[in-house]
This record gives C-alpha cells, sequence and structure tokens, in this order.
C-alpha cells in the first residue's frame, strides 16, 4: 500500500513571510515515483519533510495508507520511511557497513541479519563490498557516498522513500548514472517514492508522476507526458519548455510509434532496442543515410519505425 | 636539580597532589560541562547568556578568584577546588558546545530523519564527532589547572607550588628550581600525554582521504 494523501495542507514558517505551502491537496498512488518540481522557494522541500514530519503542517492532515501520520511517534514513522538527502549525511565516523546498518540497528535487528542485508545492498547498489565495506565516507567519491546512501535509505525495506534532492550535487555524468539506477531500483522494487528536484530533465525522465509547484500553490499534477501536453499555465509551459517537441518524444517509448515490419527490410537501417524512446529514435534516424529502424526485443525484430511514424505521432493507447 | 635528587619522596608526594588536584578538578568539571553544554546547545538564549557569565568568570585573576570563594568554601583545599572547576568549566563548555556546532547540519538532518531518537543522536553521532574539539578542550583546561593549582599552594591545597612558595620566602634558589622543574615537566607532559591520547582515539581513517580514491 502506502498510498499518500495531502489534504489541504498549509505551512507557515516562524517569522516567515506568507505561506511556504498554500492549500496543497494531493493523492500519491502507492507505488508509483512522484517527482515534485519546482524552482527554489516553491515549498518543494517542505512538503516532503511534512511527510516524516521533520516539518509539521501549520493547518491540514497528512494520510499514510488512511492514517493520519501524527498518530505515530516521530521516531517510529521515521524508521519506516527510507530518507536521502543531496549532501547525503552519511555518519564521517562510521564505515560503510555501520551507516548502511543504521536503521536496522535502531530496530534492534540480529547483527546476523543487519550484515546479511547490508551485503544485499551493497550488492544491489553495485558497491564491491570487498572494497568498500570498512571504508568511511571521506574515502568515497561523491557518486558512491551517494550510493551508500540510498542503501541506506532502503537498509529497513521501506514501502516508501523520500528523496530531497539526491543527485543536485554531482557531477553530470554520475547524475546521468544514479538516475538510470534509480529507474533499475523502481522497476525492481516498487516502493512509493517522493522525490525533490529542480531538474527539469531529472524529473521527466524519473517521474511516473509530476507535481509542478509555484510559490507554494500545487500548479499541475500529472502523468508527465500530459503535463508537457496539455501544460495548466504560462508557468508550466516556461518552465519545463513544452513547446519543445523534442522533450516530449523523450517520454514517448518508441513502441508507441512503430509500424509492423516492411515485407522486405532496407539495407540502410539500424537496430534500436524496444525501450528506447521515440528521441532517441528519431537521432539515430537522423544519422546518415538511414532508411528505418527495427525495433528489437530480446534479439528478435518486433517492429519498424521511420521519420514519416515519427512525425506522424503516438498509435492510439494509453501513454 | 640537586634538590629533587635528595628529597625525590617529598617531591614526589607534592608531585602527585598536584596532578590529583588538577585531574579531580577536570572530572567534576567534565561530568558538569558535558550535560550542561549538550542543554545549552538546544536553547542558544540561555546559551549566549551562560557563555558571557563563564567569560566574565574567566577573567577574574586566580587569586582573586580562590580568595572570593574563601568565605564559603574556608582557606583550604575546598576553595582552589571550585576555583579549579570553575575556570575548566568555562574552557570545556565552550568547546564541547564548539564540537557540538561543528557537527555537518546534513548529518543531523539525515540522522533524524531516519528516526534517531535525541539521546541516541547525542550518544552515537554528535559526541564522537564532537569529541575532537572536546579533548582539545580537555587538553588545555589540564594545563591551565596545573598552573592554577600551583597559585593554589598559598591557600593550602598543597602540590608543587609549596616548593615554590617556599623557596621564594627561605631563599632558597633550589627549592625555587626543583618546584619551577616539576611543574613544567607535569604541564608538558600532560599536554603532550593528552595530545597523544586525543590521536589514539580520533585515529580511525575517517578524515584521511585514500590516495586511491582520491
Amino acid at each position: 500500500m502506502n498510498e499518500i494523501i495531502f489534504n489541504h495542507v498549509y505551512k507557515e514558517y516562524d517569522g516567515g513571510s506568507g505561506w511556504a505551502v498554500e492549500d496543497v491537496s494531493l493523492r500519491v498512488p502507492a507505488r508509483s515515483l512522484v517527482v515534485f518540481l519546482g524552482p527554489s522557494g516553491c515549498g518543494k522541500t517542505t512538503l516532503l519533510k511534512m511527510v516524516n514530519r521533520l516539518v509539521e503542517p501549520t493547518r491540514g492532515e497528512i494520510l499514510m495508507d488512511g492514517m493520519d501520520i501524527r498518530e505515530q511517534k516521530p521516531t517510529d514513522l521515521r524508521r519506516r520511511i527510507g530518507y536521502s538527502i543531496q549532501q547525503v549525511g552519511l555518519m564521517p565516523h562510521m564505515t560503510v557497513e555501520r551507516n548502511i546498518g543504521l536503521v536496522p540497528r535502531m530496530l534492534d535487528w540480529p547483527g546476523v541479519r543487519i550484515r546479511k542485508r547490508v551485503l544485499e545492498l551493497m550488492a544491489l547498489m553495485n558497491l564491491d563490498p570487498d572494497v568498500y565495506l570498512d571504508r568511511y565516507p571521506a574515502q568515497l567519491s561523491g557518486g558512491q557516498q551517494q550510493r551508500v546512501g540510498i542503501a541506506r535509505a532502503l537498509a529497513a525495506d521501506p514501502e516508501l522513500l523520500l528523496m530531497d534532492e539526491p543527485f543536485g550535487a554531482l557531477d553530470a555524468i554520475t547524475r546521468l548514472e544514479l538516475q538510470n539506477e534509480i529507474c533499475r531500483l523502481q522497476t525492481k522494487l516498487n516502493k512509493t517514492v517522493l522525490f525533490v528536484t529542480h531538474d527539469v530533465d531529472e524529473a521527466l525522465r524519473l517521474a511516473d508522476y509530476l507535481v509542478v509547484l509555484q510559490e507554494g500553490r500545487l500548479i499541475q499534477f500529472d502523468r508527465p507526458i500530459r503535463i508537457l501536453q496539455e501544460p495548466r499555465n504560462d508557468f508550466v509551459c516556461k518552465l519545463l519548455n513544452t513547446d519543445d517537441r523534442i522533450r516530449q518524444l523523450g517520454l514517448l517509448a518508441v513502441t508507441r510509434v512503430m509500424m509492423s515490419l516492411p515485407e522486405e527490410i532496407p539495407e540502410e537501417h539500424e537496430v534500436v532496442d524496444h525501450r528506447a524512446t521515440v528521441r532517441e529514435a528519431l537521432s539515430l534516424l537522423l544519422g546518415p543515410k538511414n532508411c528505418g529502424l527495427v525495433v528489437s526485443r530480446e534479439g528478435k525484430a518486433v517492429g519498424w519505425v521511420t521519420l514519416e511514424a515519427v512525425r506522424s505521432g503516438p498509435n492510439e493507447g494509453e501513454a | 636539580m640537586g634538590y629533587i635528587l635528595s628529597n625525590p619522596g617529598l617531591v614526589a608526594e607534592y608531585f602527585v597532589e598536584h596532578l590529583s588536584l588538577a585531574v579531580l578538578a577536570l572530572l567534576i568539571a567534565g561530568v558538569v560541562a558535558l550535560p550542561m553544554a549538550w542543554i545549552l546547545f538546544q536553547n542558544r538564549k540561555a546559551a549566549s547568556l551562560v557563555l558571557g557569565i563563564l567569560g566574565v568568570l574567566y577573567t577574574i585573576p586566580s587569586i582573586g578568584m580562590i580568595i572570593l570563594l574563601i568565605p564559603v568554601f574556608g582557606l583550604n583545599k575546598g576553595s582552589v577546588l571550585v576555583a579549579l572547576v570553575l575556570y575548566n568549566q568555562v574552557l570545556l563548555v565552550r568547546n564541547t558546545l564548539a564540537g557540538l556546532e561543528s557537527v555537518s547540519p546534513a548529518v543531523r538532518e539525515a540522522a533524524v530523519g531516519m528516526g534517531m531518537s535525541r539521546l541516541r543522536l547525542a550518544w552515537e553521532v554528535e559526541l564522537p564527532l564532537a569529541l575532537p574539539v572536546i579533548l582539545a578542550g580537555v587538553r588545555i583546561a589540564a594545563v591551565v589547572s596545573i598552573s592554577i593549582a600551583t597559585v593554589g599552594a598559598k591557600f593550602g591545597s598543597g602540590g608543587l607550588g609549596v616548593l615554590l612558595f617556599e623557596g621564594i620566602s627561605q631563599s632558597q634558589p633550589d627549592k625555587l628550581w626543583a618546584g619551577t622543574i616539576m611543574i613544567t615537566l607535569l604541564a608538558l607532559g600532560l599536554f603532550f600525554g593528552l595530545k597523544m591520547l586525543e590521536e589514539q582515539i580520533i585515529s580511525d581513517s575517517r578524515t584521511v582521504m585514500d590516495p586511491k580514491t582520491g
């Protein structure tokens, strides 16, 4: 389960001017990755921190599986929720092993079980235990630190994960690598994830659902492709640059525009994986002397894509 | 040197007396200062008030401080001990607070966000991370204690200071030298001993960059 409901939530900070969050109501579907997107000061981090009660709403309520989160002790609630932040916040005096085992230790898991779980998570995050288990955070690169941070957030197998700009401080290559990692994890683990970012590309790459925020108010909440196709107002248009058609194509699976294979496949063609986006397909199609693309699924040709097919847009069916 | 060699028993006795007074004062001050600094850390207004008061105390010269305490604790070791505890208090509270402040907000936020209770945070995160700064404070407080305990001999607290004051009043340069040498040795020994202990405690490689990983 782990459906999160924000019910007319307001927040005003002490000595602040006006609402940091104003009348936000939102139903986060369980097992989906929901990205809070907006410029700084839009209230996205405040909203996130309300879920694990690092920030208490001034008004309104937040329900988790139908239960008001205020009915639980904050420490108990937080131990059930994974939390990862931009500065990672690894304990500098603890080894990788002790860092990852932090929440299980608080939950009094037996040592053997913690050890097993730590090794499992390191494998999941592509960290070689033989090399990294006994390292201290200062001995890791930024990307490795964030991998440990994510492993730590997943340690007690929480169903809900809060991620506050986790990749904001990383270089572009590492960021992309970890974004792909999150996509991979999400298909594997299927958690409910609330993810805060101000990076539009990151948001579009990861989100099942996108929440666009401005000055504490929820402007639009929908599937990313729907927001790109039907932005609610000028702000959303500008923020996401919705006029950029290439960007939209980046959210469309190539299978949505593919046709059945022609009788005779022209010699000059390339092959694209069925998981690729139309944007990637387009890029290949624009290459020299390329008449079309064969879409392959596990080595078998399943469809055919041409420039014409891309231009005519997606076939009928759910986005 | 001659005096030390010809009276090793007496000098050793003074030495132990001196050291134990300083250590006792440090222990008492530490027991009070740690929780006090931790509470002050959560209450910024009280912190600046208390630090202000302690700062004023610290400016009082040691002889003056001991004399001020004599009406309350009598002309004996007690007044000297209390004076020592007060001076140590200033150094330890200040350094413990500075140590707590040196814990990165990100570390604190992650710890709290993962569900650490306030006490667990203090014991497992704040104390170990603040330890280097706290121990530096202990080291300075130890040296300060040795010097003030010397003055304390004038007020009946015993210790190596006795040699100094007797040396002066009896015009015995030998005694004076013996006292000076021993006090210097004690202060330097404590300073470097504690420094080594500190490095031992903080020697885990947590802040050392491994050149291989860069």
